[in-house]
């Protein structure tokens, strides 16, 4: 019965096509001559000051490296401390570009077109800061290697293992940009965050810390010097950020849970918390000392909460809600008490902590900040979920920092259990997307105080599910409301017997989409209240009518509309397999920087 | 087929720039390897081939 409101006709489809080529004249074609000149300009700009280093005629880099050797970047060589400062600068561009973004999509929809969204210019040049911090690393170093895990170019030319991996993520993470043109044009103009491309943005922006950390390893042990007192403040300030920045871009991939629309299970929540705080903060405790876990969540806390500051406060977007990470950073730091010279046990006692113990935390600030406050739903499989997360993320994190001190473990231990801890989160992830549709579900909404004119209709509703026993204690039933100009996100009231009531006014007009969304284990399902008329994917308009009863069906269908039907199978397994594959070559080269420098640069018990 | 109606336009002059990047740096290191074969020193010889890995 759904698919009649969404049948796109032969003509629609044709008029659909027609009004895809009328951009294709002038207006495009000129945009595509300003991309391509600023394009040439950027190049200029890279391959002059980079040729104008290596051949001495240019000295501005070298004046650039040499003043960021002091203040933060103090102990580093040039080589390491300016990218390091250019990438951080960058990360929080970017950072605030994608929660920006995030926000604009979940208020106004997909784009209007190719320049009407604004948050792309600071993704893109965080993204891009990425890509010249690597570069920067790589040209740099003059007269001297950088360290004997440093790569070759040439005879007279290496550059730090770090510096590549850093341009190599900036890379991957440009990438995304026209691979997300293509899919969008295969698949449909979908808003959602964990479209595969939109993860390589994301992805490739959080794993550059890895290459950051590798880089400032490479940076000390050619310092040689060992930190004096004065200096060791500097050092773990610096490290903090580095560790606190990974925690941010782990946290990153939750986004859609911190605004209060996650088209995914709740279990997926707490999994996701607990893996960024075992990856991020069992690294910091290691690598930074005592207090180091607790030095990254400030950063962590400040950055974070600026961004959402800012976008919801300065910007006027929507407010992005923030997990604490606080209670996980001191399991972290209690853990270390008497595990810190086992990192293995280390990261695995602190991965049950951060599961159980943080778990609690987060569910109970959930209750005071998230939109969707964690339910007894999602126990105990959010638990188990939040321990496997923890403990695989912790182990992560006990290799990544022993790799960057120089002491790693031998590859028959280090490999499998690399290899065991991602099979262990890809094994979680598919559980939390096994998902079901209730079948034979009925859902009756009633509006009453149907209010407002036709271009500003609110009403109430009473929702009543049928039969009753269907949703029992779920995780959530609401009635959500987005793309319209904001969000609206109610928790129903239960009133017992399967009848809920709303709390507030649900708008129904414009370019809103109104649904009442039902979660409970493993059943997701929704029905749409009301929707409008969207001529270019050929929808047809579903007027909220003062009484209708529904059949629960799969929300995806309806919170991402613009997905196109028909799209075979195996295409969207090809597209999936080359973002993957893709993927999987970031990840195993970070993986061969941290052993290329454990093994070239052997360490110290604490350096 | 129709010129770009979603994001490619936007990121052509930052993806753009880093293809050329790599490329060069794939050149340079390319000749280096012509010009110098028999140099064998202790980096990996078929990982120091390899521009930035993406």
């Amino acid at each position: 019965m759904w698919q009649q409101l969404i049948r796109p006709s032969t003509e629609t489809a044709m008029r659909l096509v027609a009004e895809q080529q009328k951009p294709a004249g002038g207006a495009a074609f000129g945009q595509v001559l300003i991309a391509s000149g600023a394009a040439a300009v950027l190049t200029a700009g890279l391959l002059v000051l980079g040729i104008g280093h290596r051949t001495g005629r240019i000295a501005v880099l070298a004046r650039l490296a040499a003043w960021s050797e002091r203040g933060l970047g103090r102990g580093l060589p040039g080589w390491a401390a300016l990218p390091s400062l250019v990438s951080l600068v960058s990360l929080v561009t970017a950072l605030l570009g994608m929660y920006w973004d995030i926000s604009l999509h979940i208020s106004r929809g997909r784009d209007a077109g190719p320049l009407a969204n604004i948050a792309h210019y600071p993704i893109l040049i965080g993204l891009f800061g990425i890509f010249t911090a690597g570069v920067l690393a790589v040209v740099l170093p003059k007269g001297e290697r950088p360290g004997a895990a440093a790569v070759r170019i040439t005879r007279d030319w290496y550059a730090p293992a770090g510096g590549v991996l850093l341009a190599g993520a900036g890379f991957y993470a440009l990438l995304g940009f026209p691979l997300d043109d293509v899919w969008h044009r295969v698949f449909g103009q979908d808003v959602t965050l964990w479209g595969p491309t939109h993860l390589m943005l994301i992805g490739g922006a959080g794993l550059s810390l890895v290459a950051l950390m590798i880089l400032e390893r490479e940076g000390r042990v050619v310092r040689g010097d060992a930190p004096g007192t004065a200096a060791l403040p500097r050092l773990r300030a610096r490290r903090a950020a580095i560790t606190g920045g990974l925690l941010i871009g782990l946290s990153v991939f939750q986004a859609e849970y911190d605004f209060g629309v996650p088209q995914f299970r709740m279990v997926h929540q707490p999994f996701m918390i607990a893996l960024a705080a075992g990856c991020a903060l069992v690294a910091a405790r290691l690598w930074i000392g005592r207090g180091g876990a607790l030095l990254s969540v400030v950063f962590y806390m400040l950055v974070r909460g600026g961004v959402s500051l800012v976008v919801a406060g300065i910007i006027g977007q929507l407010w992005a809600a923030v997990p604490l990470y606080l209670a996980e950073a001191l399991c972290v730091e209690l853990v270390a008490l008497a595990l810190a010279r086992r990192p293995l046990a280390f990261g695995v006692v602190s991965g049950v902590l951060i599961g159980t113990a943080g778990f609690g935390a987060e569910y109970a600030w959930s209750h005071l900040v998230m939109r969707l406050p964690w339910t007894p739903d999602i126990l105990p499989e959010g638990m188990i979920m939040a321990v496997v997360g923890g403990v695989s993320g912790g182990l992560l994190g006990a290799l990544l920092a022993l790799g960057v001190q120089g002491r790693p473990l031998r590859p028959s231990v280090a490999r499998p259990v690399f290899a065991a801890s991602l099979v262990a989160i890809a094994a979680a992830v598919t559980n939390g997307l096994l998902v079901t549709v209730p079948r034979d579900v009925r859902v009756t909404v009633a509006l009453t105080d149907i209010g407002g004119d036709a271009a500003h209709r609110s009403a109430g509703a009473r929702v009543t599910i049928s039969p009753p026993g269907a949703v029992r204690d779920p995780a959530w039933v609401t009635v959500t409301a987005w793309q319209g100009g904001g969000l609206y996100v109610d928790r129903l009231t239960a009133l017992g017997g399967g009848v809920y009531r709303t709390t507030g006014r649900v708008p129904l007009s414009g370019q809103w989409k109104t649904l009442v969304r039902m979660q409970d284990g493993r059943s997701v399902s929704a029905v749409p209240v009301y929707l409008p008329e969207d001529p270019a994917i050929g929808a047809e308009r579903l007027p909220a009518s003062p009484r209708s009863t529904r059949p629960a069906q799969t929300e995806r269908r309806i919170l991402q509309r613009e997905l196109k039907s028909g799209v075979p199978g195996w295409l969207w397994t090809a597209a999936s397999a080359v973002v993957l594959c893709c993927t999987l070559i970031l990840v195993i080269a970070l993986g061969w920087g941290v052993a290329r420098v454990s093994r070239r640069l052997p360490g110290k018990a604490r350096s | 087929m129709p010129l770009a109606s979603h994001s490619a336009v936007t990121a052509i002059p930052f993806f753009v720039p880093t293809i050329i990047v790599v490329a060069v740096i794939v050149v340079v290191v390319w000749r280096d390897r012509r010009r110098h074969p028999a140099d064998e020193d202790e980096t990996m010889g078929a990982d120091s081939e390899r521009g930035p890995a993406d």
